[in-house]
């Protein structure tokens, strides 16, 4: 099988099924915090299955206030427009990749993994005074291009895991080799397709390198999120790798091991309720 | 030092002491914590159709397990890190998570 580009990725992307459209207008809003709740609480109404999703996720005991929340104006007021705005992002864009048939790819674990990784974000952006809702859904987001290549390429990605699985390596080794983009590359190509903002684009196309990124961006927030939740297995598959932990992302966010250790019991606890609300 | 402890009401010893205490849908206590579970108390828990409860514990430091779990958290954190080297901030976040695990699962 020939190895894939950039156009053959944009080329799989470009036929998929528009974005509903309220996810559009909250990418479009990321980030800006001066935005009409009213005209996204009406754009919410209008797609039923985010509508419901949204209501049952306000009502889930994760957010502590079960069969209180009736409408998406009161979803919105309860939640927090950015809260609301993280979860309509994350399901929307996980949910315009379908289940394929890619062998080997468990779709499970990638969903514990993110929202893992998204708790860790949040926890380590609440510490370091950072933008807490865009860690989050970054770090739900941030392994996107895995999802990609999994359902538009799933013959590439399978060969891609049995690969990794046969030489041990670190997936990115992996899908560099056999597929000849790794899912950072990938997610970075997506953003740009579906014109996400600048910041939410560092965390999927940058986790892996956080110091080709700068530092007012989430890249480094989330790749030491992705080796909390690796390191605490939170996807729970044997294979769970973690990368080595970038020197530069560390250090711009003052980490150490105590401010570690802080952050964990949060992501443990939070884990299995998240799970629930975001899983496809 | 004492830890307290899950546990099937049939393993429960008599004499033990409740660690949390035990309430029923209402929120009303039906026994303190502290309260000492003898035989009788026990029995009318398991007529209420309870079947676990938490108990305290005297943590006796069983070096010999500590070892183990030691060794046993050792090798599934390796295993994780494979491919992690042995840069600072990396043996740094290898360090919090088995403090973690050590916590967690003792």
């Amino acid at each position: 099988m020939s190895r894939l580009n950039a156009d053959d990725v944009l080329g799989r992307l470009r036929q998929l099924p528009a974005l509903p459209t309220v996810v559009v207008e909250l990418l479009a809003s990321f980030g800006d915090d001066d935005v009409d709740i009213g005209g996204l609480s009406r754009l919410i109404a209008r797609d039923q299955g985010l509508a419901t999703r949204l209501l049952r996720v306000a009502n889930s005991s994760f957010y502590g206030l079960s069969g209180k929340v009736a409408t998406i104006n009161d979803a919105i007021a309860v939640l927090g427009f950015s809260a609301v705005r993280s979860m309509v992002l994350a399901v929307g864009v996980n949910g315009a990749f379908p289940a394929g048939q890619c062998p080997g790819f468990d779709r499970q674990a990638y969903v514990r993994h993110g929202v893992g990784v998204g708790l860790a974000a949040r926890t380590l952006a609440r510490q370091a005074g950072r933008n807490a809702e865009l860690a989050f859904t970054g770090g739900i987001l941030h392994d996107i291009g895995v999802l990609v290549l999994a359902t538009c390429f799933p013959q590439a990605y399978g060969e891609a895991l049995a690969y990794r699985e046969r030489h041990d390596c670190l997936p990115i080794v992996a899908e560099r080799d056999i597929v000849g983009l790794d899912h950072a590359a990938v997610g970075g190509l997506l953003a740009d397709a579906w014109l996400f903002p600048a910041a939410l684009r560092a965390a999927l196309a940058a986790h892996h390198a956080p110091a080709e990124s700068t530092a007012d961006q989430p890249a480094d927030l989330i790749h030491v999120a992705d080796a909390i939740a690796h390191a605490l297995g939170l996807a729970g598959s044997l294979d769970e790798m973690v990368q080595p932990v970038d020197r530069t992302a560390w250090h711009r966010l003052g980490l150490d091991q105590q401010k570690i250790a802080a952050v964990l019991p949060q992501v443990v606890a939070g884990l299995d309720e998240a799970c629930l609300v975001f899983s496809a | 030092m004492r830890t307290r402890q899950a546990m099937p009401i049939d393993d429960v010893e008599p004499g033990s002491r409740l660690a949390v205490s035990l309430c029923d849908v209402g929120g009303r206590v039906l026994v303190p914590a502290g309260a000492e579970l003898t035989d009788r108390l026990l029995e009318a828990l398991r007529r209420r159709g309870i079947d676990e409860l938490v108990v305290e514990r005297e943590a006796v430091i069983d070096h010999e397990a500590l070892a183990a779990l030691r060794a046993r958290i050792d090798q599934r954190l390796a295993r994780r890190f494979r491919q992690a080297g042995d840069g600072l901030e990396t043996r740094l976040l290898y360090q919090a998570v088995h403090d973690f695990c050590l916590e967690h699962e003792a």
